[in-house]
């Protein structure tokens, strides 16, 4: 590492207007303009069509658990969720399979089990957040069984029967309002945008002939190459925990006590966005072009990723934005953190992979002069 | 003398397959400045890439202080300063930022870094700018911060590529009185251009360099001998279209004949003098002679006889 080199690249980019257009201001516009233009767009279509429609099994004997989840299940009923009871198992776990249900609950010996069949994202937290919540609340932990799968087991201590269910409406589900929504996909995009300043990082030093000066000097070339990313990132980093803080002052995102991983998790995004774009650049042998190649790459994984409207589950899986789109969805919404624990190993993996690329390419010698 | 560079059969052939650099070799002393003196596209800035070790060499050999330039050393890397044919600085950084960021890549630091830093801004004469952005700077102003940056650890050698394109008449004298104190102090200089009358005024050894080959190397007074037996003519002419070039090259004597405006250069062998000749078939074709001068052999008179072209036409 060489600290005069991470100071140039602070300096440089710290006086470059457009580092602040891009990675502060027009995140921010765009959350602004997303989140009022579309507000009504979002509230009509994403969550109407994604009600999540649970049908719940009873079993005949009377049971405590059962009358507090049938207390539970006729209180907790709102825009977003529906609970309707079924008598025939079989029937309610066909329903699941088709898809025209979301959830089917059977409730027996002090035991929930819960069937899915792909829930997408935003279904899955409310789902998850709602189970949870009454799971919570009788200290048993409810765990989402895939239909098909072998059957999840619960806990079935239960000690307070005689409590009364008490269930607020929207209970432990933050509502996912347009600006929330958006802000999290915009600070996606600005850790994904990356990838341009990374190809760039690069190509400009050699258009401007800098990279041979340091080239000809004594410190080695990885070095270089480490130090010239690292003052970059180092920024990036900073203006992602100024933004995350100004979202959360002022559009009234609410990270959660999973902030750090959330933060940890943007972070190895705009790690391997840089690096990508660095790649890219070098293998590309800086020729003209790269910004827009690098460009149409950026678009396709946001897209994929579900950053402009709501993808299913799977089609986000094709894109890095999607996987943390997902986890940190998941994080805000439903306070999991099954995805956004796997999302940044498997970012800091690709990351150093791509490392390994950048140094091995730039030892051809020829591209340099 | 001590042998600072020395390049023996180098040759450069690019992907392409262009030739830029054809089995050049040449030898710089201790306290030389040489002067690469060659058209657009001779080969130079390849040349200097391939010592700086920034591009490949198809074949031969680079030998810089004694030492191969393959994988050079740090040592050697200390003692070379190149100053890139393009401005190569931060326009975002001041001037001072700027050469201390590069001294600092060669491991100055603290109160050393800052005293070297105002040092180089001083051979150029930009320390009151020090503290300005050099993105404000004219381009003169920027072409001198590009030397400082490669003055700040006080290399032996300075390696410059074409380090007056572009720039107003002071500021290039400016610039070879600078190359000139840095060698007063013994640095070697290696120094490359398209101007004759730079390495003229500065050089005491010229290489002339076209298509990648070395035409001529040695003093300006040695490369001028090698055409002593020439005589060097210049004739005004009214009517140059009507000018019968293939005539005058045909004429016994006649090395070169070139046409430029209404002015045509004729280089001729001494002994066999032809001036007579030649305007007689200018008299004949009409082109109404109104002046003959002959001039002084110089440079352009060299590269012309050994390169069949003039300098600045050369492409
Ligand atoms: N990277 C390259 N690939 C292919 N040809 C090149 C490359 N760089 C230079 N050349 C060619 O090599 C020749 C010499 O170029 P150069 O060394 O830049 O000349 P000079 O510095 O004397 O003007 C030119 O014909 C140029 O077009
Ligand atoms: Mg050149």
């Amino acid at each position: 590492m060489n600290w005069g080199i991470i100071k140039k690249q602070l300096l440089v980019e710290l006086r470059t207007f457009g580092t602040y257009i891009w990675l502060i201001l027009f995140p921010l516009a765009m959350i602004m303009v997303l989140g009022n233009v579309l507000t009504n767009v979002f509230n009509k279509t994403v969550l109407k069509t994604e009600k999540v429609t649970v049908i719940y099994q009873l079993p005949e004997k009377q049971q405590p658990l059962a009358a507090a989840f049938a207390n539970f299940a006729q209180n907790a009923g709102s825009r977003y969720i529906t609970f309707k009871q079924i008598s025939n198992k079989e029937v309610a776990l066909k329903k699941v399979q088709r898809g025209s249900k979301t959830a089917a609950a059977i409730i027996d010996n002090g035991r929930i089990i819960v069937y899915t069949h792909n829930p997408d994202v935003l279904q899955s937290s409310i789902l998850a957040a709602h189970f949870q919540g009454f799971a919570k609340e009788y200290a048993i932990s409810a765990t989402l069984a895939q239909s098909g799968t072998a059957t999840a087991q619960l806990n079935d201590k239960v000690p307070d029967y005689t409590k009364q269910v008490k269930v607020e409406k929207n209970n432990g589900v933050k509502q996912p309002s347009a600006f929330q929504y958006y802000a999290i996909s915009m600070i996606t995009m600005s850790c994904l945008i990356t990838m341009i300043i990374g190809a760039r990082l690069f190509s400009m030093e050699r258009q401007r002939r800098t990279l041979a000066r340091m080239y000809i000097a004594p410190v080695p070339k990885f070095q270089i190459i480490i130090s010239n990313f690292l003052g970059s990132f180092i920024l990036r980093a900073c203006s992602l925990l100024l933004l995350m803080f100004v979202v959360s002052k002022f559009f009234a995102v609410n990270w959660g006590s999973n902030v750090i991983l959330i933060f940890v998790t943007f972070l190895s995004l705009i790690m391997f966005a840089m690096l990508l774009g660095i790649a890219i650049d070098i293998l590309a042998k800086g020729a003209r072009g790269v910004t827009t190649i690098t460009s149409i790459v950026m678009q396709l994984f946001l897209f994929f990723g579900g950053a402009y409207f709501p993808v299913s589950h799977n089609q986000a899986m094709f894109s890095p934005a999607g996987w943390v789109l997902i986890a940190v969805r998941e994080a805000v919404y439903a306070k999991q953190v099954t995805t956004i624990a796997w999302v940044p190993g498997i970012l800091l993996l690709l990351s150093s992979l791509l490392v390994i690329v950048c140094v091995a390419f730039s030892r051809r010698r020829g591209g340099v002069a | 003398m001590t042998k600072i560079v020395e390049l023996k059969e180098l040759t450069k052939k690019f992907p392409g397959g262009k030739i830029a650099v054809d089995n050049l070799s040449l030898t710089v002393e201790k306290g030389d400045i040489i002067g690469f003196l060659g058209p657009n596209g001779a080969g130079k800035s390849t040349t200097i890439n391939m010592m700086m070790d920034l591009i490949g060499i198809t074949s031969g050999t680079i030998t810089l202080f004694g030492e191969s330039a393959r994988h050079k050393s740090n040592r050697i890397r200390s003692k070379i300063g190149m100053i890139p044919q393009e401005i190569a600085i931060y326009e975002d950084l001041t001037a001072f930022e700027n050469v201390a960021f590069f001294g600092g890549l060669y491991g100055l630091r603290g109160k050393m870094l800052k005293a070297a830093s105002l040092r180089a801004l001083r051979y150029v004469a930009l320390e009151k700018n020090a503290k300005e952005k050099a993105e404000n700077f004219s381009g003169g102003m920027k072409r001198r911060l590009n030397i400082a940056c490669a003055l700040v650890h006080e290399p032996e050698l300075i390696i410059m590529d074409e380090p007056t394109v572009g720039i107003d008449p002071q500021s290039r004298n400016f610039i070879l009185g600078v190359i000139e104190t840095l060698n007063k102090k013994g640095i070697t200089i290696i120094y490359s251009t398209h101007y004759m009358e730079e390495v003229e005024r500065i050089s005491n050894k010229i290489a002339i360099i076209d298509h990648g080959k070395l035409i001529a190397c040695g003093s300006e007074a040695e490369l001028i001998n090698l055409v002593t037996n020439t005589q060097n003519f210049s004739i005004e002419v009214l009517y140059p279209e009507k000018v019968e070039l293939q005539k005058l090259r045909a004429l016994n004597g006649v090395q070169q004949v070139q046409l430029e405006g209404q002015i045509l250069h004729i280089i001729a062998n001494a002994e066999k003098n032809p001036l007579d000749d030649v305007l007689k078939i200018l008299i004949a074709a009409e082109v109404a002679v109104k002046a003959v001068d002959q001039d002084k052999i110089n440079l352009e008179t060299v590269f012309l006889m050994l390169t069949g072209r003039k300098l600045r036409d050369a492409k």
